[in-house]
């Protein structure tokens, strides 16, 4: 049954890759259970998140599960943390952090928050809200799958829209609940919550990926409370999830120009785009069985090939610029029959395993979907992930019932606060065309394109000081965007080794000669 | 009345005093005249508290100075060589002060320095710090100060030591004044002319005790002398330490 | 009795408010040290903080470069000219072979390790190599289907107590000093002046000769004293306040600033300290004989607390210190800043030795003014 379970990941998630890098690890808090009165300043305890040696304040307030009926009993207790800022000398403000997904816990990507805002928490706090039926604040979240049972999973030979919908019934069954309360609309209430509850006048938002609509739709609601606000690999109100298969093939393509320009990729993997073509296609028409190493317990283990798994693996590795470096080698060997690159590369795909279920369909059943058109559906299904997505997101979403926001949704969000939109040049999820989109009505926005960067800018440059200007001046105009411009993209991979190349070749000036590889 | 018996001191190897006896009664002028070395100050010192006799005792109005000392000091006033003075205080406030040491609540004490000012003709230095005072101005202050509580003996060291012919006059004046007022005076000095001119009675020290005591008058008619100096001179026995 | 001390302490405060010399030498320590810190810790942060650009001479560089990119992403190039830092970074000639080859490469870093200015960037570059390693490591581990998760058997985390407040450890440390050491140098003229210098000036000899006792004497000029230590006190912590607030701690990750509640409490605890440096301080003066050996003394006596001070700064002293004035007061406020907890049974044991070493002190020098060697500076 557990197999099933897959199903929806693979189909359905829409963002689920921008979590894994928006968050690399698990949280490990030290939960502390609060039970305070309504009107009371929260009560806070020292607390530590995954991979951040530094102590913050762990809370939690009580809100109404309903947001139109709050006098009936269902809540949630909606948990935060603060990081104090090394200097307060704001202390009215707070850099509120709003996390991907959609479904991610803002506590457990807590070190990625605090890198991109180190400059930002000079003097400023860092507030993180695990968004409501995320982390802390009543996660909703199903069993899934472990590496060995995803493996051994033949899509091509297995009616997925039927498994999807049954693993949907059981998991709706589990966790009983109405995601209707749960969609981005919904939970923007709790954010404002917080923020009175801790007293802070004014916020500084960052949100990344999926965070960058929550942002936006708190910017909606609750505009007097917004100083400014940073969207990192922007999510507009008026573009589907469903976009994001033709994103991630554009940047899977830029991949390969990139090779095509490296002398030693080219060298060494002259036909690179017809071994992947030719691969799909074989895995389309038929699986591989095979047997593979565990990539941790080292025992043989089943592995049935398919163009699903392909796609997925390498989706994932296109969010890091190392792991885009082994694309063609992984490629090739999967072409002559070796597929223990693959698997190294499949093993992204652990990392989502925290996502929220509950609020990723929440925002894709109740948020996305509604807004589809026969022209969109046929422009998704274009590309296979899309297609693949579409499906997935259909079934679900036929079980999940959750009811749609209101029609102007996906009019995008007219503000004259200042806004930050920060775009990587290669990212699979938030290409740059989605930002501007999502500023379209914007008086007082910027757009900056780190142009060899991938999903979530301020984890890969020097965005994190920009950030930190534009939070000071309140105004992005004057912010130097240069040192965004740098090379972030890796050597290739020329064999398992490492990386064959000259100088001239890495610094993309006029090849000379190319190193010769004694391979062992 | 200042009464002093057999009193005994040493200083590290001198013997200061040795065995000094004399007496200065109220309403007298008595001067204590010796040459240098020959413990003036010591015996003052000593009177002050300042110094512990080896023996004999010092008594302020029958008031011991060494085990009465707080009741025998209110009864002295002192004019100390140098002034003493402190130099980023004005007369007022120093005046002020000494007069409270002595006991005197603030309110009176502040009326008695108007006076003792004002009966030293100080008004117009009065309020002005005493750095850079002239030696006459500065002999003023000092007298103020030892004046102010109205103590019935004044103890003087050298106090002309220093002085022009006016404040010379002035002090003498003020001296007269006292006297007659019935206090106890008591100067050191090494000037005839002073000794001579002030003095009711005259207490000659030489090597730590009284080698005569008398008037002016008795001492040349003791001596044989016309002058008080060779009067002097006879009764030591040197002219050494003499000033003309 | 009571009358007596206060017609003496009023006279001690005027005289020395009015030594103007005496009160500013004391207030240029206060107000100088703070802001010369505050220089200094400027020009220290600047070496320190690592987030500029490094230059160094990298050789051979066209054997790795991918190494040399990855540095350059890292703000770590190869210069030429004055800002190059002394350390040369070597690649063997046979690096790229040996990578292709999954053989270790050789690294060369060539410096001078005891040269202090060099240490953050020496850390900074071997801290930078390593991540290297391990991204290659990384890569190389997945290229053959293996979890590169299998190189990490422990996964430590560290959870750090620390604030922000408390992590400026020596500069806390420093901090307090100068503010501790200001109860001392504050008062130091004015100690030397009301007793060697009062003596010097042959008033010393008239107000013995007056009806008071030399404990009253002694207690009206170390209060008064002790009420310009306090003056200094005060003093200090404002313009520290003002200064460290200049200083961008942040930038190294933590923060020292001194609010209302800190300084009361310093003022609170700094109280006995007043009376035992002015104590001390009367005292070794009517020991000297003079005025200038008076200046002498004091200097080497203030050497007590300075030391005192400086081993609780660095953290070097014995834990039996800890109960003594001056380093116990020292730590309270260290941890007072830092939030963390202060050690009351050391603080009190060392406020009553404060007084305990003040009244000893005050006594002494009651009875020194009885010595006539003393009075007379014989």
């Amino acid at each position: 049954m557990n197999t099933l379970k897959l199903k929806y990941l693979c189909a359905a998630w829409p963002l689920v890759a921008a979590t894994a890098l928006l968050m690399p690890a698990a949280a490990s808090a030290q939960q502390t259970k609060l039970i305070t009165p309504q009107q009371a300043k929260p009560a806070l305890t020292p607390c530590y998140a995954k991979n951040l040696t530094d102590r913050m304040l762990c809370g939690s307030i009580r809100r109404p599960l309903h947001a139109n009926a709050p006098t009936q009993d269902a809540s949630i207790d909606i948990h935060f943390a603060v990081l104090p800022a090394i200097n307060p000398l704001h202390p009215q403000e707070a850099v509120l952090g709003f996390a991907g997904g959609p479904g991610q816990a803002a506590f457990d990507a807590a070190a990625t928050f605090v890198h991109g805002l180190r400059y930002a928490r000079e003097s400023r706090d860092i507030l993180l809200v695990d968004q409501r039926g995320t982390g802390k604040s009543g996660l909703l979240q199903c069993d899934s799958l472990d590496l060995t049972s995803q493996f051994a999973l033949d899509e091509n030979n297995l009616d997925m829209a039927a498994i999807t919908r049954q693993e949907t019934a059981l998991c709706l069954d589990k966790l009983q609940v109405d995601l209707s309360h749960y969609t981005t609309v919904a939970a923007a209430a709790d954010f404002e919550a917080v923020r009175l509850a801790l007293g802070y006048q004014k916020l500084h938002l960052y949100g990344g990926s999926y965070g960058t609509r929550m942002a936006q739709e708190y910017m909606r609601q609750y505009p007097d409370a917004v100083l400014t606000a940073t969207l990192d690999g922007v999510v507009p109100f008026n573009q589907s999830f469903g976009a994001m298969g033709a994103a991630s093939d554009a940047s899977l393509e830029a991949v390969y120009t990139y090779c095509d320009a490296s002398p030693e990729c080219r060298q060494q993997f002259p036909d690179a785009r017809a071994q992947l073509q030719q691969l799909q296609q074989r895995l389309t028409a038929q699986t591989i069985s095979t047997t593979v190493r565990h990539p941790r317990t080292y025992e043989l283990i089943e592995l049935k090939l398919t163009r699903a798994k392909l796609q997925q693996a390498l989706r994932f590795a296109l969010y890091s610029n190392r792991y885009r470096a082994m694309i063609p080698m992984v490629v090739e060997q999967a072409s002559q029959g070796d597929y223990s690159a693959l698997v190294g590369l499949m093993l992204a795909q652990d990392f989502a395993a925290d996502l929220s279920i509950g609020v990723n369909f929440a925002v894709v059943c109740g948020e996305d979907r509604p807004f589809w058109t026969a022209q969109s559906q046929a422009e998704f299904t274009k590309s296979y992930l899309g297609h693949s997505w579409l499906q997935g997101a259909e079934a679900s979403c036929n079980v999940w019932q959750v009811k749609p926001v209101a029609a102007d949704y996906t009019v995008p969000l007219q503000t004259d606060t200042p806004v930050l939109l920060l775009s990587g040049g290669l990212d699979p999820a938030t290409p740059p065309g989605w930002a501007e989109l999502a500023m379209a009505q914007m008086s007082n926005a910027r757009h900056l394109i780190a142009p060899h960067a991938t999903h979530i800018v301020a984890s890969q440059t020097c965005a994190p000081k920009l950030i930190s200007q534009f939070i000071n001046q309140q105004s992005a105009s004057t912010l130097d965007d240069n040192c965004l411009k740098q090379e972030l993209r890796h050597p290739f991979l020329t064999n398992a080794n490492g990386t064959a190349m000259t100088a001239a070749a890495a610094l993309q000036i006029s090849p000379v000669s190319t190193p010769i590889s004694d391979q062992e | 009345m200042i009464k002093v018996t057999d009193l005994h001191k040493k200083i590290g190897q001198v013997q200061a005093l040795n065995g000094l006896s004399f007496q200065a009664e109220n309403g007298t002028i008595t001067g204590l005249l010796g040459p240098n070395g020959a413990g003036k100050t010591t015996c003052l010192r000593t009177l002050f508290g300042l110094l512990k006799a080896d023996s004999g005792s010092a008594e302020i109005d029958g008031l011991n100075v060494a085990t009465q000392s707080t009741q025998a000091k209110q009864q002295l006033g002192l004019f100390p060589d140098p002034c003493g003075l402190y130099e980023r205080l004005t007369p007022r406030e120093y005046v002020q002060f000494f007069a409270e040491l002595n006991g005197m609540s603030t309110q009176d004490a502040k009326l008695a320095t108007a006076e003792a000012l004002s009966l030293l003709k100080m008004q117009d230095i009065a309020d002005r710090r005493c750095q850079g005072f002239s030696q006459g101005q500065r002999m003023k202050t000092a007298l103020a100060q030892a004046i102010v509580h109205k103590p019935t003996n004044i103890v003087l060291d050298e106090p002309t030591r220093g002085l022009d012919v006016m404040s010379t006059r002035l002090l003498r004046d003020l001296l007269l004044m006292l006297k007659q007022q019935g206090h106890c005076v008591l100067f050191s000095s090494h000037v005839m002319q002073e000794v001579a001119a002030l003095c009711d009675q005259v207490v000659v020290m030489a090597k730590g005790r009284v080698v005569a005591q008398g008037s002016p008058a008795e001492l040349c008619l003791r001596t044989g002398k016309t002058s008080l100096e060779d009067a002097f001179i006879s009764l030591i026995g040197t002219d050494e330490g003499i000033a003309a | 009795m009571m009358n007596l001390f206060r017609t003496l302490f009023r006279k001690e405060l005027l005289d020395a408010s009015r030594d103007k010399r005496s009160v500013m030498a004391g207030l240029y320590y206060s107000v100088g040290t703070p802001l010369l810190m505050c220089l200094l810790f400027s020009v220290l942060f600047k070496q320190l903080s690592s987030s500029d650009e490094l230059l160094i001479s990298i050789d051979n560089a066209d054997a790795a470069p991918a190494l040399v990119q990855y540095l350059a992403n890292k703000d770590i190039r190869h210069g030429e000219g004055d800002d190059v830092k002394a350390i040369r970074l070597v690649f063997s000639t046979d690096f790229q072979q040996h990578m292709q080859q999954g053989r270790p490469a050789t690294v060369i870093i060539d410096t001078d390790r005891a040269n202090d200015q060099l240490q953050t960037a020496i850390r900074r570059l071997e801290r930078e190599l390593g991540r290297y390693n391990s991204d290659i490591a990384t890569l190389r581990l997945m290229a053959r289907g293996i979890d590169p998760q299998l190189m990490q058997p422990v996964d430590v985390q560290l959870q750090d107590q620390a604030t922000p407040d408390s992590r400026g450890g020596t500069f806390l440390a420093i901090a307090t000093l100068s503010i501790i050491l200001t109860l001392f140098y504050a008062a130091m003229n004015l100690a030397i002046d009301t007793s060697a210098g009062e003596r010097e000036r042959n008033s010393l000899t008239l107000l013995l000769s007056q009806p008071l006792n030399s404990l009253q004497l002694v207690l009206a000029k170390i209060t008064a004293i002790a009420c310009f230590s306090m003056l200094g006190l005060l003093v200090i912590l404002l313009v520290s306040k003002f200064a460290y607030g200049m200083v961008p701690w942040q930038q190294l990750g933590f923060n020292i600033s001194l609010n209302a509640d800190f300084m009361l409490f310093t003022l609170l605890i700094g109280l006995p300290l007043a009376l035992l440096s002015a104590s001390l301080q009367v005292m070794v003066s009517f020991v000297a004989k003079s005025f200038k050996e008076a200046q002498t003394y004091v200097t080497m006596a203030l050497l007590v607390p300075a030391g005192l001070s400086m081993v609780t700064a660095y953290n070097i002293a014995p834990d039996y210190l800890q109960w003594l004035p001056i380093a116990a007061q020292q730590q309270a406020m260290i941890a007072y800043l830092k939030g963390s907890t202060i050690a009351m049974p050391q603080l009190l044991v060392s406020g009553l030795l404060t007084l305990a070493i003040f009244a000893g002190c005050s006594y002494a020098s009651s009875r020194l003014l009885k010595s006539e060697k003393v009075v007379f500076g014989l």
